[in-house]
C-alpha cells in the first residue's frame, strides 16, 4: 500500500530512550506515510507506550530524531503546543476532564488554544458527536457516561484541534468486552477518511482489517515491521511467533 | 447542689460577650484567610523540584505539627517584643494562628493537589494546553472541590483553636466568659453563653459543608 | 553568679516535662477506654445510648478544649467536687478527646466491609466473637494513624493545662520566661521537648496512613 511516492508524516530514526539505567528503547526507526494507519504491538513492558508518547514528546528521548509533518519533535525550540496541534492523543484510561461537560471537553483546546470563537467551536463539537454517535450526551458529564462512550468523546476531543495524526494508546484495554466493538468501528471510520494513526493495541482483528503495517516490538527493539497478512501468516522471528501464539 | 443561676448577668455585660464573639469571628476570619494564602505557599513549596525549599517547607510543617500552639503563641507574642518589635496582642494572635494553621493548610492543598491524576495533566498537554492554564481551568477547579470540605473543617479547628488566645488576654469568646466569671464568681451562665457560641458557629460551618459536598456531587462528578 | 544553661534551663523544663508526660499517658490510656466503648456503642445503634453518645460527640467538638477545661475547672467546685489542677486535665483531656477517639473507632469499625459481619454471622459467631476475631483486627489497620494522630494532639493540648496552675513543660517555660529569660530560646527549647514526643508518633501515623 505505501508508495514511494507518497509524503512521509512521521520519521523517526535512530531514537534511544532510557529511565535511569532501564533502556526501554533501543535505536528505533521507521517511517510512517500520510494516511496510513500503523498498528504497534508487543509484549507488556516492551516499550509501546513509551515510543508513542515520545512523538508527542510526553517523553524526551535520549537521542535520534523524531520528525512529524516537517517539525523536528526533540528540538527544545519546538513549542509544545505546535506539536500538540498537529498531533491528537487518546488514551488508555479516556482522561476527560471530569469537572466539565462533554460538550466543553471538546470545545475547550480549540476555544483556549487555536482561539476558535466558542461559536465555531460549538458547531465542531457538535459534527464531531454526531460522527461519533454520542451527540445526545452533550451536556453530561464524564462520570455518567459508559466506557466506550467515554473514549468516542476522547476521539471526538483530539480530532475538534484537526491534527495530521492521531496516536492511540492501547484505546480498548480499558473497557467491557461489550464496549470494543463501538469504539473500533469510530477508529476504522477515521481511518476510512484517511487520517494518519499509530495504534497500540491488542485487537489483532483490527490490525488484521485495518493497518496498513505492524510493528512489533520486543524488549525496546523493533523486531518486525511489516504488512499484517505478512506479520499473522508467516512472522519472521521466534518472539513474534510466540507473541502470535499467546494472544490468538 | 448550692448554686443559684443568674442569667440577668449576662444581659448585664452583654456588650462584653457581643465584642468577645466578634474578636472570635474576626480574628478566625482574617486567620484562616491569610493561613489559606501562607498555606498555598508552603504546600507549592513543597512540591519544588528544589530540594532545599521543599526541605525547608516540610521541616517547618513538621515542626508546627509536632509543637502546642500555645507554645507557638507564646513564642510570638512574648519573643517579638523582646527583639523590639511591639506590636499589639490581637495581632501577635493572629500570626502565630496564621503561622499554626498555614501548616495544616498546607497538608490539605498537598493532598488536594496530589489525588488529581497524571493523566489530566498528559491530557492537556497533548491538547496543547500550556501549564498556566491546566493548573487555573484543569487541576485547580478539581483540586479545589477536594480542599474545600477539610478547609472548612479547619476553619473550625482555628475558631476554637483562637481560645487560646485567652492565655495572652485578648477578649475573644471564652477570655469574655471567663473575666465575666472572675468578676461575678458565677461560671456556669457566662460558661454556657460561649458555649453556645461556639456551637453555634461550628454548627453552621459544618452544615455549609455539607450542602457544599452535595452541590459538589449533584454538579455531575 | 551566671549558672550553667544545663542547671538554669534544662533541669527546671525537666521537671515540667514530667508532669506532661505523666498527664498524656493517663489520659491517652483513659480517653482510649471511653473512645473504645463509646465508638462500639456507636457503631452497634442502640436507640436511646446511641443517640446520648451521638449528643456527647456533636457538643464536645463543637466546644474548643480551654473552654471545656474552665468549665470542669470552675464549675465542678460548686457542687462540692473540688479537682486538682492535674485530674482536672485529666478529666477533660479524657471528656474532649474521647469524643474525637469515639469518632475514630466508629468509622474503623464502619469501614469493615458489610460482607465480613455477615460472613461472621453466618458462621454462628456470637457478638463479641465477630468483634474480637473478624472486625477489629481489620479495623484496628484502618484506625491506626487517625489514632496516633489524636494522641499527638491530646499531648499538644496538656500545655493549656498550665493556664489552670499545672506546672507543666509549659508553664515551666512561661516561669522562667518572667524571671527574664529570652523568651526565644526558652520556647524553642520547649518546642524542641514537644517535638522528641510528638514527631516519631506523627512520623508512625504518616507511615501507616501511606501503607493502608
Ligand atoms: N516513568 C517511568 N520511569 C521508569 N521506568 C518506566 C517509566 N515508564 C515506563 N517505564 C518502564 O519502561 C518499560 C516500557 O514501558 P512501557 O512503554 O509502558 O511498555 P508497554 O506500553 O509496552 O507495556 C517498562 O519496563 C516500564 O517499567
Ligand atoms: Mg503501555
Amino acid at each position: 500500500m505505501s508508495g514511494i511516492n507518497q509524503d512521509i508524516m512521521v520519521n523517526i530514526n535512530n531514537v534511544c530512550k532510557s529511565y535511569g539505567q532501564l533502556e526501554v528503547l533501543k535505536d528505533i526507526n521507521f517511517s510512517v506515510a500520510k494516511g496510513e494507519v500503523v498498528v504497534i504491538c508487543g509484549p507488556s513492558g516492551s516499550g509501546k507506550s513509551t515510543l508513542i508518547r515520545c512523538i508527542n514528546r510526553l517523553e524526551k528521548i535520549n537521542s535520534g530524531e523524531i520528525i512529524v509533518d516537517d517539525i523536528s519533535i526533540q528540538n527544545p525550540k519546538t513549542k509544545i503546543v505546535d506539536i500538540s496541534k498537529n498531533i491528537g492523543m487518546v488514551f488508555q484510561d479516556f482522561n476527560l476532564f471530569p469537572h466539565m461537560t462533554v460538550l466543553k471537553n471538546i470545545t475547550f483546546a480549540p476555544v483556549k488554544v487555536k482561539k476558535l470563537k466558542l461559536k465555531e467551536a460549538k458547531a465542531i463539537a457538535t459534527k464531531l458527536l454526531e460522527r461519533v454517535g454520542i451527540l445526545d450526551k452533550a451536556d453530561q458529564y464524564p462520570s455518567s457516561l459508559s466506557g466506550g462512550q467515554k473514549q468516542r468523546v476522547a476521539i471526538a476531543r483530539s480530532l475538534a484541534m484537526q491534527p495530521e495524526l492521531i496516536l492511540f494508546d492501547e484505546p480498548t484495554s480499558a473497557l467491557d468486552p461489550e464496549m470494543v466493538g463501538e469504539v473500533l468501528s469510530v477508529m476504522r471510520d477515521l481511518a476510512d477518511d484517511g487520517m494518519t494513526m499509530i495504534v497500540v493495541t491488542h485487537e489483532m482483528g483490527f490490525a488484521r482489517e485495518v493497518a496498513d503495517e505492524v510493528i512489533f516490538l520486543d524488549d525496546g527493539v523493533l523486531i518486525e515491521k511489516t504488512t499484517p497478512e505478512d506479520f499473522f501468516n508467516n512472522p519472521n522471528h521466534k518472539r513474534a511467533q510466540e507473541f502470535l501464539s499467546q494472544i490468538l | 447542689m448550692n448554686y443559684f443561676f443568674q442569667w440577668r448577668i449576662i444581659e448585664k455585660y452583654s456588650d462584653y460577650f457581643y465584642r468577645g464573639f466578634f474578636n472570635t469571628l474576626s480574628i478566625s476570619a482574617i486567620s484562616i484567610s491569610l493561613a489559606l494564602i501562607f498555606g498555598i505557599i508552603l504546600a507549592i513549596l513543597k512540591r519544588s523540584e528544589i530540594k532545599g525549599l521543599s526541605w525547608l517547607s516540610g521541616g517547618y510543617i513538621n515542626l508546627i505539627r509536632s509543637t502546642p500552639l500555645l507554645v507557638q503563641v507564646y513564642f510570638v507574642y512574648f519573643g517579638l517584643p523582646y527583639i523590639n518589635i511591639n506590636i499589639s496582642g490581637y495581632w501577635c494572635g493572629v500570626i502565630a494562628l496564621v503561622l499554626n494553621s498555614g501548616a495544616y493548610i498546607s497538608e490539605i492543598v498537598r493532598a488536594g493537589l496530589e489525588s488529581i491524576p497524571n493523566g489530566q495533566v498528559e491530557a492537556a498537554q497533548s491538547l496543547g494546553i500550556d501549564k498556566r492554564q491546566t493548573y487555573i481551568y484543569i487541576i485547580l477547579p478539581q483540586a479545589l472541590r477536594k480542599i474545600i470540605p477539610p478547609l472548612i473543617g479547619q476553619f473550625t479547628y482555628l475558631i476554637k483553636d483562637s481560645s487560646i488566645l485567652a492565655a495572652i488576654g485578648i477578649y475573644e469568646l471564652t477570655n469574655t466568659a471567663n473575666v465575666v466569671h472572675a468578676r461575678t464568681f458565677k461560671p456556669i451562665e457566662p460558661f454556657v453563653v460561649a458555649l453556645l457560641g461556639y456551637i453555634i458557629i461550628v454548627t453552621i460551618l459544618m452544615i455549609s459543608a455539607n450542602i457544599l459536598k452535595k452541590k459538589f456531587s449533584l454538579s455531575g462528578y | 553568679m551566671e549558672s550553667g544553661i544545663f542547671d538554669r534551663i534544662i533541669m527546671q523544663l525537666v521537671t515540667g516535662l514530667y508532669w506532661t508526660l505523666c498527664l498524656s499517658m493517663a489520659a491517652s490510656i483513659l480517653s482510649l477506654i471511653v473512645g473504645f466503648v463509646a465508638g462500639l456503642i456507636k457503631s452497634i445503634h442502640v436507640p436511646i445510648i446511641t443517640y446520648v453518645v451521638n449528643f456527647y460527640t456533636y457538643i464536645v467538638r463543637g466546644v474548643p478544649f480551654l473552654l471545656l477545661l474552665f468549665i470542669i475547672y470552675y464549675v465542678l467546685p460548686f457542687f462540692n467536687i473540688r479537682l486538682s489542677p492535674f485530674i482536672a486535665g485529666v478529666l477533660s483531656l479524657v471528656i474532649h478527646e474521647g469524643a474525637y477517639m469515639t469518632e475514630i473507632i466508629r468509622s474503623g469499625i464502619e469501614s469493615v466491609e458489610k460482607g465480613q459481619h455477615e460472613a461472621a454471622h453466618s458462621l454462628g459467631l456470637n457478638y463479641f466473637q465477630k468483634m474480637r476475631y473478624i472486625i477489629l483486627p481489620q479495623a484496628i489497620k484502618i484506625t491506626l494513624p487517625p489514632l496516633a494522630g489524636q494522641f499527638v494532639l491530646l499531648i499538644k493540648s496538656t500545655a493549656l493545662i498550665s493556664l489552670i496552675g499545672l506546672t507543666d513543660l509549659t508553664r515551666v517555660g512561661r516561669q522562667l520566661t518572667q524571671r527574664g529569660e529570652n523568651p526565644f530560646l526558652i520556647f524553642f527549647i520547649v518546642g524542641i521537648f514537644y517535638f522528641v514526643i510528638c514527631y516519631p508518633i506523627i512520623n508512625i501515623s504518616d507511615r501507616l496512613e501511606r501503607s493502608v
